[in-house]
This record gives structure tokens, C-alpha cells and sequence, in this order.
């Protein structure tokens, strides 16, 4: 037969074909977002979830629509990727159909890495309180990510710290940012817990930060690569963070110039976003953009307008951190038989230079 | 004149116990629709089944009118997998959602579990009732307030507990960057939108009379003694703490009394209070962090009930507080290891005599109700 006459054959045999009784179709691009399509107005629609041995699950909640001829199910939430499913239509005369549908794998989507960790010194103080974590994507969230982070002692043979993180989840709005802390209990003087077991970090030891490739990103895909973040620990910080010991570079009036200020340590990534505002000679937020320096150790700070040639302000909010959680107010254990400390300068004035 | 007089009486006494049976207003204004949460972190219920989510990243507590008002019969089977089985309703395998809490409504004494799916972080609440059957409860359309527990410098991330209190709903919220942790404390009835009735303070723990640190609360439950309110709960590092409740005014700082040690490397998860044979008793399970190095029981997740007596202590507090360990053997019979909760990860006081609990067993969780200890 000739070829064309073929394929004549089969477009009308596949015209004469009733459509499929029931299918599960995707609906627009996202194959975790289906409905389940029968022919008819009658009978019971159900989707369930098929586990390895391909035995049903529950039924799964969603939605029954009539189209004219045709019943529709809409699963109320997406479906799994890599996961199987049996759709179910049982007739008013007992009949039984099915239909089997497959989500495939995400395929060709970039694995999340660690972008960036948070302090970023390579010495930390040993009363150390937190890590932010920094991801290309959102996570997974869940507490199984405190089981696949750990702090190895470089110095002992490279033994992972029982038990270092408070294990409360503390995620960015995104998923892409975790904050871990150090349990505060074996960091806080005396708390039963380091009197028990101990500080997490010793001064003068060399530590590493491991986050294995274990851990998922929103997909369910581990990492691209595990990270590492070696440091060396000093002597515990005990003591506060005081503006009046920053140093600030004045930048010229009517430019823009930024404002660049000097810390003696590292402060708090996260909170030096947020807890030093600069205020014009009206007492007004001045507005521009704020970089971080290296270690943490230096912030500046560009206007969107030239400097005015007129005193502003930089407020420091008494909460704003060190390393250690010690801030401008008070230390992170306050002694209380060491007596009220003196409050902390919080306003730092500057002028923009004329003819800089 | 006599009749009539009695009769006012008996009249009065009969408002007087209308009045005094009268419920508490929970709602007093609402709004209709999705609340449109950002997260859930933690449910529980305030009495006529309002249901309670606080909402950290949305910087929220959402109390919605369940309208699950009819008591039923509670479970009687115990459901195997149910974490399994609550997955496969949103056609998610069990690793593919994380329980985030779950709470009994009092009213009708349905499971409540607050579900997080993984893959696309959408929450959901689904309900397992007595016969074991799951369905959802939508947030699509309900009657809800929402308070707002922003404002201030002091973003909250995550809300730690929710709990309510009668003339108060009190509420913890911790912070993903500074070291600090509000407890809110919210007049009732709940008004949605309401502004200026929300007060937060930050919560303090002295040890050895020395030193003084911020403390965050985990766990929230409030406790009446000798007509005061007060709320006991976690810190993260020291147990069982307890403060007076009228100490919460805005901006106050408020110091909690470490009332019991349950021994290091313990964090409490869920706590409350129950009575049996006539007797108070308080109820938590704790999560071990140092079980694989020194075990309390086959499961780093275990129960301990102890005499709510305890919590009234005025002396032994904070480093004289009671002790449940003396080396490795019990310093107490006030406080007991409760052997057939080992393994509960989750639970909640069901009717007067059960415990509604997700307890760890070798194919994943399973829901039942144990007998109060």
C-alpha cells in the first residue's frame, strides 16, 4: 500500500476512535498540575497516589466539575514530581476504568549551592552565636537540616560537635536564607547545659562548618556540592559593641560620596542591614544604599541625593549584635554583680565636608 | 410578699448562674474569607472550636470560627502511617510534608494537623475525626480575626506557641536574626484588625543569682494559682519555667522562675495540664538531643508527668529548683517517666482521660489515644 494511503488509514481510524473514557491530562506546561478527564455525567471520579509496589493510596482531595458531556477532577493541591498515580471512574452500572499517570522528574533545573555563610571572618569568637546560611534556592524546609550541618574539630581528629544547633527552624521569607544558632544553652554561663556538656566551641581551635549535600532544595534535590567553612576560634567576646569606638569617614557635600564607617570587629550580618539608619538635619531618614564590608567589619553607605552640607545623624539601634549576641546595651550575660555599665553612646554625628 | 420575694431570688440566683456559666467571648469582630497565612508554625484551639494559627512570617496570629462545635467520638483505633496517609491526600508521599503541629479541638475532639507540602511550601489543614477519616479543613472561605503581631523594630519570623488564656491570648515569637523572643500577650475577646491591645515583652532567665541572659520561650501553657494567671512553658536551655501573667505589659522585661530540671540535653515540646483522681499533673514530652550518647528510653522522644504542685514553689526555684535526676537515678517520685509515651512526638490533651498522640513506630507515625498517666 501506498505510504500517503497509509497515513490516510490511520487518521481515520484514529477519528473513528472514541475518545479515552478517562485520562489524566496536564493543564498548561506544569505536569505536577493535572485534571482528571471521563466521558460521561455519571459514575465516581477519585485520584490517588500509587506507592513503589503500585498499591493506592488515599484519595486524594480535590475538585468534581461537570462539562457538558464530561466530568472533571481537579486535584486541589499539585501533584509530586517522579511520583505515579491511578485515576478511577467507577460507573453507575459497576463498571471500573483507569487510567496511570506519571510526573516526570524535574529535568535540566540547576541543583541550589551555598552562596555565601555568614559570618564571614575566618576567626570567630568561641562564644560564636550563629551562622546564616545563604542558598541559590529555596529549601526544603523541615527539621532534618540539623542533622546534615555539623561543626567538625579539626583539632581532634576532625570529630563532628554532638549536638551543636538549637534546632528551631528560623528561614528567610524565601526559603533561601537559614539562620542556625549554636544552642545558646551551652553558650550562656551558668546554664546547666554547658556546665553539663560543655561550650560547643573552644578558643584557639580549628573548626569546620560542613553543610552536606544532603540537604534539599524545595524540588527535593540535593545540593550541587556539600560546603565547607574553615575558622579558628579566639578567646570568647565579652564585651559590647560600642558605636563611640567606630571610626567614620566623612564624605564630601554635594556629592555622593559614601559614608563609610569602621567597626574593631565583625557585627551582625543580617541585623547591620537593618539597625543603623542615617538621619538628615530634619531629623529625616536620609535615603541610599547600604554595602558590607569585608568580616563584617565596615558598612557604608551611598545617598540616593548629594550629601547636604549640614550636620546628619547616624542612630544605631541598642540592639544591633556582635558575633557573640553582645550589643551596644548590654552583653549577651549580663553580670549582674558587676554593676549598671554605662549607656551607650547610640547617635553618631557627622557634617559632609564643603570643598573635600 | 414572701412568694414574691422568694421568687425574685430564685430569679437572681438563676441569672447569677447563666452569668457565671456564661462562655467567653472569643470573636468579637471578624472578617469573612482566606486569611491568606504565609506560614503556619503552630495551631491550637480557644474554647467554641475557634482554631488558633500563629503565623511567624506573616507576623500574625489567625483565629478562625471552625464552626466544629458537635462533640464526637474520639478515636478509639489507633491509625498506623498516618503520616503516610495524611501525605497521600494532598498525593504527597510521606517524606513529601512535614507535620508542623497538631492540635484536638476540646469542642468536638477532632485532630487538627497543620501540614506544610514540601515541594511547593503551600500549608494546609487537614482533620482526622474518631473514625479515622481525613478530610481538610479549607481556609478557602471562613469567618476569622487576624491580630498582627508587627510593628516595632523587632521582626518575628517564627511564632513558638499560641495559647489561650481566658481574659488574654499570649502568644511567642522569636526573631531569625537577633537574639530575642517576644511574648505577646492580646486582650480578648479577638478583634480582627484591632490595633493597641497587643503587648509584647521580652522574657529574661537569671542563673545562679549571676547572670542574666534574654531567654526565648518554646511552649506555652497557662496555669491559674491562687486566683492569679500564670504561664509555664520552656526556655530553650532550662526546662520548666513559669511567670505571673499580669507581668506581660508592653515593653516590660519579664524574668521566668526555673521551677523543674528535667536534665540537660532536653528540650520540652509540648506540655498541659490534666487532672487524675483529683489530682493536677503536668504532662510534656521532650525531645533528647543527647540520646544517642546517654539514653533516657528507646527514643530520643520522651514523656514525663510530674505534680503540678511544683509549679507552685516559691523557695526552690531557678538553681534550687527541683531536680528529676540525681546522677542517673530519679531524685523524686513528684516527677515520673511515663514508659508507654516513649517515642510521642506530638500530642495533645483529648477529653479528660486520653492524650491524643503521633507517636514513632517502625513504618513512620501513628496516631492513637493513649490513657493519661
Amino acid at each position: 500500500m501506498p505510504r500517503l494511503a497509509l497515513l490516510l488509514t490511520a487518521a481515520s481510524l484514529a477519528a473513528e476512535q472514541p475518545p479515552p473514557s478517562l485520562e489524566i491530562r496536564p493543564l498548561a506546561d506544569d505536569p505536577t498540575q493535572v485534571e482528571v478527564v471521563a466521558q460521561g455525567k455519571k459514575g465516581r471520579l477519585s485520584l490517588v497516589l500509587l506507592d513503589e509496589e503500585g498499591r493506592d493510596g488515599p484519595s486524594i482531595l480535590g475538585n468534581v466539575r461537570q462539562r457538558g458531556e464530561r466530568m472533571a477532577f481537579i486535584p486541589k493541591y499539585g501533584l509530586g514530581r517522579g511520583l505515579r498515580y491511578r485515576a478511577t471512574l467507577l460507573g453507575p452500572n459497576g463498571s471500573r476504568d483507569t487510567a496511570i499517570y506519571s510526573v516526570p522528574n524535574l529535568l535540566g533545573s540547576e541543583p541550589a549551592v551555598v552562596k555565601q555563610v555568614y559570618p564571614s571572618a575566618s576567626t570567630l569568637p568561641a562564644n560564636n552565636l550563629k551562622f546564616y546560611l545563604h542558598f541559590s534556592k529555596p529549601m526544603r524546609e523541615g527539621k532534618a537540616i540539623f542533622d546534615q550541618i555539623q561543626i567538625l574539630d579539626m583539632d581532634n581528629g576532625n570529630e563532628p560537635i554532638p549536638h551543636p544547633w538549637r534546632r528551631v527552624e528560623l528561614w528567610s521569607h524565601e526559603a533561601t536564607r537559614l539562620t542556625l544558632w549554636i544552642h545558646p544553652g551551652r553558650i550562656k554561663q551558668g546554664v546547666n547545659l554547658r556546665e553539663d556538656e560543655g561550650p560547643v566551641l573552644h578558643p584557639n581551635h580549628r573548626y569546620v562548618l560542613l553543610v552536606s549535600r544532603k540537604v534539599r532544595n524545595a524540588e527535593g534535590q540535593p545540593l550541587d556540592h556539600s560546603y565547607r567553612k574553615e575558622f579558628v576560634t579566639s578567646n570568647p567576646d565579652r564585651e559590647r559593641p560600642l558605636p563611640s569606638k567606630w571610626r567614620i569617614s566623612n564624605p564630601g557635600a554635594g556629592t555622593l560620596e559614601p559614608l563609610r564607617i569602621r567597626f574593631p570587629e565583625s557585627l551582625d550580618h543580617s541585623l547591620l542591614h537593618r539597625m543603623l539608619t542615617i538621619l538628615d538635619d530634619q531629623a529625616k531618614p536620609v535615603a541610599g544604599e547600604l554595602l558590607i564590608g569585608p568580616r563584617e567589619t565596615s558598612w557604608s553607605f551611598t545617598p540616593k541625593e548629594p550629601w547636604r552640607p549640614s550636620r546628619h545623624v547616624l542612630r544605631v539601634d541598642h540592639e544591633l549584635e556582635d558575633l557573640a549576641g553582645n550589643t551596644p546595651a548590654r552583653l549577651f550575660d549580663l553580670d549582674l554583680k558587676a554593676g549598671n555599665s554605662a549607656n551607650p553612646v547610640l547617635s553618631l554625628g557627622f557634617s559632609p565636608l564643603k570643598n573635600k | 410578699m414572701k412568694r414574691t420575694l422568694l421568687h425574685a431570688l430564685f430569679l437572681l440566683a438563676l441569672s447569677a448562674a447563666y452569668t457565671f456559666a456564661k462562655p467567653p467571648q472569643v470573636l468579637s469582630k471578624t472578617t469573612q474569607g482566606n486569611p491568606n497565612l504565609k506560614a503556619i508554625d503552630v495551631i491550637s484551639f480557644a474554647p467554641q472550636g475557634v482554631l488558633l494559627i500563629g503565623d511567624g512570617k506573616g507576623a500574625q496570629i489567625v483565629a478562625v470560627r471552625t464552626g466544629d462545635l458537635a462533640p464526637a467520638k474520639s478515636l478509639t483505633k489507633a491509625i498506623p502511617s498516618i503520616d503516610a496517609k495524611l501525605a497521600g491526600v494532598i498525593g504527597a508521599k510521606a517524606d513529601g510534608i512535614e507535620i508542623l503541629d497538631l492540635a484536638v479541638n476540646p469542642a468536638s475532639g477532632k485532630a487538627y494537623f497543620a501540614i506544610r507540602k514540601q515541594d511547593d511550601k503551600s500549608h494546609i489543614i487537614l482533620t482526622v475525626d474518631g473514625k479515622g477519616k481525613i478530610s481538610e479543613f479549607s481556609l478557602d472561605k471562613v469567618e476569622f480575626a487576624s491580630i498582627s503581631l508587627a510593628g516595632g523594630k523587632n521582626s518575628i519570623s517564627r511564632v513558638t506557641d499560641v495559647a489561650w488564656a481566658d481574659t488574654q491570648l499570649i502568644a511567642a515569637g522569636r526573631s531569625a536574626d537577633q537574639f530575642a523572643s517576644k511574648i505577646f500577650a492580646i486582650n480578648t475577646p479577638l478583634a480582627h484588625d484591632a490595633k493597641g491591645n497587643v503587648y509584647s515583652a521580652e522574657t529574661y532567665h537569671v542563673q545562679h543569682r549571676r547572670w542574666e541572659t534574654k531567654a526565648p520561650m518554646s511552649v506555652l501553657v497557662p496555669y491559674r494559682e491562687n486566683d492569679r494567671q500564670y504561664v509555664i512553658g520552656a526556655f530553650s536551655c532550662t526546662p520548666v519555667v513559669k511567670y505571673p501573667l499580669d507581668a506581660l505589659k508592653a515593653d516590660a522585661k519579664v524574668k521566668g522562675s526555673s521551677v523543674l530540671e528535667l536534665g540537660s540535653g532536653n528540650r520540652p515540646l509540648d506540655m498541659f495540664i490534666y487532672e487524675k483522681n483529683g489530682k493536677p499533673y503536668v504532662l510534656t514530652n521532650t525531645f533528647r538531643f543527647h540520646h544517642k550518647r546517654k539514653a533516657f528510653g528507646p527514643s530520643p522522644y520522651w514523656t514525663v508527668k510530674f505534680e503540678q504542685g511544683i509549679l507552685a514553689e516559691k523557695e526552690k526555684v531557678n538553681e534550687k529548683a527541683l531536680l528529676r535526676l540525681k546522677g542517673d537515678d530519679p531524685a523524686t517520685d513528684r516527677v515520673q517517666m511515663v514508659e508507654a509515651f516513649h517515642g510521642v512526638r506530638q500530642m495533645d490533651k483529648l477529653g479528660d482521660d486520653h492524650a491524643l498522640v503521633l507517636k514513632e513506630e517502625k513504618n513512620g507515625l501513628t496516631l492513637t489515644a493513649l490513657a493519661l498517666p
